[in-house]
């Protein structure tokens, strides 16, 4: 009954919904960025369609036979110069500047130019993986960030563990599924990082104002004096808590809700779902997203929703133990946001020879810098296997107690 | 002089104030009314907050809107509540204001040593304002509406959070202070301006029910006002006969001061002259803010 | 001009003069101390900024025809100097590979053994002259490249901006593109914290007065309403004030990077692979950075008098102040100061947008003052 009155005390800013709808029209238009790929990328569905996305030798052979015909075509249109081309692209890259071809055939050269892409890297996968050394990966980081002594030790040691998952990957076949040429059109990284980073900070926003102001809402309305001096009194902070923490389920319902559909209408997802989050097509970088578990596109975009709505729940265990103790929605904020930044910063004052570098990583103001590694083994300070789990285990604990410590003592605080 | 001529105003479709006139010359007018009765919206026009919807106001034959800055330098105003800095002591804040009424820096600084004494707060000038008490404070805005020793000065409530030896101490100074100035006193203690103001003005359904001295205003009850004793057992039918305006308990009888018209049926019945807070409830018994207060 | 200075007094407190420390702090820890600990970041890089500074003392800003000859003779002494130590190296020579020329060509598959020992002279020694020599030959392919490249670019679709860009003077001024990059960088990272400065100093210009209930006293004074164009003022005195002293700090750490002797080199350098609108020097262009972020922060201080006036409360205020502060931060990362006049957009977007925001700036702050001067104060 009185988290009705609080949550009715949320609804009435109207700040948070311009917000949200500020947060939602921002996030429509980071979707669209990528719109310009829309008919690239459709090849790949009716090819997903045809030969289904496991890249097998049946497949291959089917999708090889096909690709002659196409080829085939190819070389009839393009008779007049004697040449034989052995690939669209070659064509293509021919004639770039004259277009001697009219409006059909060229659509149709570079429908044809995709569907070589999605053949010929396939071709190539194995020999990249027989290549790809993981030890290198390792010299490479440590070089790179000037690593020494332990640190430099275990990040040896931690690219040891992923060369053993590399292995149970590659006999999984889990590289070897059709999917976004991400090289290209970089999915992932729109997806997880850009979309993914944008709505963390928005909900962290949200999070921290709804929290505060509702925490904060009897000091500012110069009503404390009433309501914490009626029968219920102290305990309506928890009322609060509650509160805010029903409003901030609705607030991710509604932004990740909104966000999600506008993404996947404008990109046609269907006969993906399953593909798994590790194949050779999701990669963006020289190292590909290697899990550190057999996850499909859509067990991983559960696993960001959820570790997303966990992180918020933690923001928000901070802002109320900020907010019982400063008494003041502005001071919050900016409070929120120093040890934020704070928190990503921390890990830089460690020496670079040191393993504080990594333990130093395991908060979640690091966690939501790189959403789109998770549970992945590519982030070089964040690629233990359970560092997601221990980084929300722990801070659970630690807001857990924060925010039971700070009710207790708002019970015995003074209030002037 | 000032003059309201005819002024009213309105807030969308509510009419706070209906065509008043008054005029007010040196001396202590006592503002009157039960809160809601339109006694801020008045004030706030005369202070420039508001603007009539209708009318003028007019200081020395010209409307205070065009004489801008002119007759603001002349206004001194007591907010009933005002703001000030936490951070700031009374000397600092108290420059501020005089910057913002455009003093000198060096006459300021003299007043406020002047004004600060004058209101007993010479000893902690440089305490922060947020160890000031309620009193302390309203002190404070005192010698801020004096600062710029203006021709009209206009206080909202201003002896709220005084203690009564302040209140003494107040009204004496406004007695010196009124000699050559208009002040506006609005309030709805009445023995605030009972023993200060020259003339009460009185406001009712958004209209100016009285403008004059107290002794005039008291003549309204002359002969109608009468004490006397009651059985507490006979308290309520007395009650429900006669306009009780004030009611003590002594042993087992209550003395009840109540008006009326018929003149005295009892012998019982003590006559007793009128007071300015008689009339007060008398005007405003039908008043839906005055409901159960007691005296 | 008293009024002023205490409406200034009143938006620095020390809890907002910390928070300002602590923004600033992280901000040149997390975006700024990179760009001057690594510029020029690495080698050849760092050779190649050596090479063009030595080369503006010896030519000047431009490098004429004449004056490339004579950069050529000088990577011949080099490549001279080279040679000798290739054939001073036995293995190299027990290979048969007694220059640069054969050195520079030389791959691993031939040999391994060989090509480790080359990495090792390269990356382990970092013998000076093979870097030299590298940044040398990119300076003179692109000297001797960029006349087709300009012509055959299919991103700069404007004829007449190629023909102006070929005929001009500066196309042949000295100015590495990372050295613009870098400062470029720096400079939108700076105008970025000082828009996030001004919107938490001067947010609270109006609000504190509604907040501590004081707009009654004081608009019954004899400065009266005018006080909200004083305010108007000492937001703008404090938005200069911020933006003067964030600059004059980080012109001093920038003075690190050691770039003046590029001041006078044009932004039409033959060294650029992107495109800039203007043929103005790096000097010119450092103006034009510094006069884009003033006016930024005039326009983040108009648009936060203008809602510490209209907003109620702090959270309204910081909510209302969010899409502000993402919008303005987009804009100078896109073209308002980073790649201020690049050719990914077209010159008119940046003026007008600068236009824009200055006449929202000024549209809102009238519009108040309009209202402020008649409106009821309840």
């Amino acid at each position: 009954m009185i988290i009705k009155h609080e949550l009715w005390k949320i609804a009435k800013m109207p700040i948070i919904w311009f917000l949200l709808l500020f947060f939602i029209g921002l996030n429509v238009l980071i979707s669209l960025t990528n719109t310009d790929f829309k008919e690239d990328m459709a090849v790949l569905k009716d090819l997903v369609r045809n030969y289904g996305h496991d890249i097998n030798v049946e497949m291959m052979t089917d999708l090889g036979d096909d690709y002659e015909e196409k080829v085939a075509w190819v070389n009839h249109i393009a008779k007049h110069d004697g040449k034989t081309y052995e690939h669209p692209s070659e064509l293509l890259d021919t004639y770039i500047s004259e277009k001697p071809f009219n409006e059909d055939e060229m659509q149709k050269l570079w429908q044809y130019r995709s569907i070589e892409t999605y053949y010929r890297v396939s071709q190539d996968i194995d020999e990249f993986y027989q290549k790809l050394d993981l030890k290198d990966s390792a010299s490479a980081i440590i070089g790179m960030y000037g690593m020494k002594d332990a640190a430099a030790d275990t990040v040896r040691d931690q690219f040891q563990k992923l060369d053993r998952r590399l292995e149970e990957l590659i006999e999984n076949g889990e590289h070897k599924h059709l999917f976004f040429h991400n090289k290209v059109y970089e999915m992932h990284e729109l997806l997880f990082e850009k979309i993914g980073r944008a709505l963390i900070f928005e909900l962290m926003l949200l999070f921290v104002l709804i929290t505060a102001a509702v925490t904060n809402y009897e000091f500012e309305n110069k009503t404390a004096a009433v309501s914490y001096t009626a029968k219920r009194g102290r305990k309506l902070a928890l009322a609060k808590l509650a509160a805010a923490s029903i409003a901030g389920f609705f607030v991710i319902l509604v932004l990740i809700g909104v966000t999600f559909t506008t993404y996947f209408l404008t990109y046609d997802y269907s006969g993906l779902w399953n593909v798994p989050i590790s194949t050779y097509f999701n990669a963006e970088m020289p190292l590909p997203y290697i899990t550190w578990w057999n996850l499909s596109f859509l067990e991983y975009l559960g696993f960001f929703v959820l570790f997303v709505i966990i992180i918020q729940y933690l923001f928000m265990g901070i802002t109320f133990f900020l907010s019982i103790f400063m008494k003041n929605t502005y001071l919050v904020f900016f409070c929120f946001l120093i040890i934020a930044g704070a928190g990503v910063l921390l890990p830089e004052i460690a020496p670079h020879g040191s393993n504080f570098i990594f333990y130093l990583q395991y908060t979640p103001y690091v966690m939501v810098m790189n959403p789109h590694e998770w549970l992945m083994g590519n982030g070089p300070f964040t690629i233990y296997k359970t560092y997601e789990a221990v980084t929300i285990v722990v801070w659970t604990l630690v807001t857990g107690s924060l925010c039971a410590l700070s009710i207790r003592r708002f019970k015995r605080m003074q209030l002037h | 002089m000032l003059v309201m001529n005819q002024v009213s105003k309105k807030f969308g479709n509510f009419t706070a104030l209906k065509d008043v006139t008054l005029e007010f010359d040196n001396g202590i007018y006592g503002l009157l009314a039960p809160n809601g009765a339109g006694k801020t919206t008045m004030i706030k026009m005369l202070v420039t907050l508001l603007f009539p919807t209708n009318g003028e106001i007019l200081y020395d034959g010209t409307d205070i809107t065009t004489l801008d800055e002119e007759y603001r330098n002349v206004l001194g105003y007591l907010p009933q509540e005002f703001g000030y800095y936490k951070n700031y002591t009374p000397e600092k804040y108290l420059m501020y204001l005089a910057a913002l009424k455009g003093m000198e820096k060096n006459t300021a600084k003299q007043k406020i040593t002047e004004l600060l004494k004058l209101v007993g707060l010479e000893n902690v000038t440089n305490k922060k304002l947020k160890k000031f008490s309620g009193g302390m404070i309203q002190r404070v805005g005192i010698a801020q509406a004096m600062l710029n020793d203006p021709k009209i000065l206009i206080l909202d409530e201003p002896t709220s959070g005084l203690d009564p030896k302040e209140r003494a101490r107040f009204r004496k100074l406004l007695n010196v202070l009124a000699q050559d100035r208009i002040i506006i006193l609005s309030t709805h203690i009445v023995s605030d301006v009972e023993s200060i103001a020259n003339q009460i003005i009185m406001i009712k359904d958004k209209k100016v029910l009285y403008k004059d001295s107290i002794t005039n205003i008291c003549e309204i009850l002359e002969g109608k006002i009468y004490e006397t004793e009651v059985e507490i057992a006979n308290a309520e039918s007395f009650r429900a006969k006669y306009f009780s305006i004030g009611e003590r308990q002594e042993r087992d009888q209550m003395t009840f001061r109540f008006i009326t018209e018929e003149k005295a049926i009892d012998p019982a019945w003590r006559n007793v002259r009128p007071s300015l807070e008689d009339v007060f409830l008398y005007i405003y018994q039908d008043d839906a803010t005055l409901a159960g207060s007691t005296v | 001009m008293r009024i002023i200075l205490y409406e200034i007094g009143k938006l620095f407190n020390w809890k907002v003069i910390g928070l300002l420390f602590l923004l600033s702090f992280l901000f040149y820890q997390l975006f700024l101390s990179f760009h001057f600990e690594y510029f020029p970041n690495g080698r050849p890089a760092g050779d190649h900024f050596k090479i063009t500074k030595q080369m503006i003392a010896k030519y000047g800003p431009e490098m004429n025809k004449k004056e490339y000859e004579n950069f050529k003779k000088t990577y011949e002494k080099e490549v001279n100097k080279a040679d000798k130590y290739v054939a001073s190296q036995e293995e190299f020579a027990n290979a048969g590979i007694t220059t640069y020329e054969g050195f520079k060509k030389f791959d691993r598959p031939s040999n391994p053994e060989l090509d480790n020992l080359k990495a090792e002279i390269i990356f382990k020694k970092e013998i000076d002259i093979f870097w030299e020599l590298q940044a040398r030959e990119s300076i003179m392919e692109r000297y001797e490249h960029f006349e087709e490249r300009t012509l055959t670019n299919r991103y700069i679709d404007n004829e007449e901006w190629k023909k102006e860009y070929l005929n001009s003077e500066s196309r042949h001024s000295i100015l590495p593109d990372y050295v613009i990059a870098n400062f470029s960088n720096l400079i939108s990272m700076v105008g970025i914290l000082i828009v996030l400065s001004v919107i938490i100093v001067v947010s609270r210009i109006h609000i504190i007065e509604y907040q501590n209930n004081a707009i009654t006293l004081q608009y019954t004074t004899m400065e009266g309403r005018n006080l909200f164009k004083k305010k108007l003022v000492a937001a703008m005195v404090t938005a200069t004030m911020i933006t003067t002293v964030y600059l004059g700090i980080f012109f001093q750490l920038y003075a690190q990077n050691e770039t003046s002797e590029f001041f006078a080199s044009s932004l039409f350098s033959f060294e650029f692979n992107g495109h800039y609108w203007l043929d103005i020097t790096f000097f010119q262009y450092i103006i034009a950075s510094v006069v884009g972020v003033y006016l930024l922060s005039f326009v983040t201080a108009a648009i936060s008098t203008y809602l510490s006036r209209v907003v109620w409360s702090y959270i309204s205020l910081i909510g209302s102040q969010i899409p502000i502060a993402v919008v303005l931060i987009l804009l100078i990362k896109e073209y308002l100061i980073t790649r201020m006049f690049g050719m990914q957009y077209p010159v008119y977007l940046t003026i007008g947008t600068y236009i824009g925001l200055l006449l929202i700036g000024g549209a809102v702050l009238s519009f108040r003052w309009k209202k402020e001067r008649i409106i009821d104060i309840v």
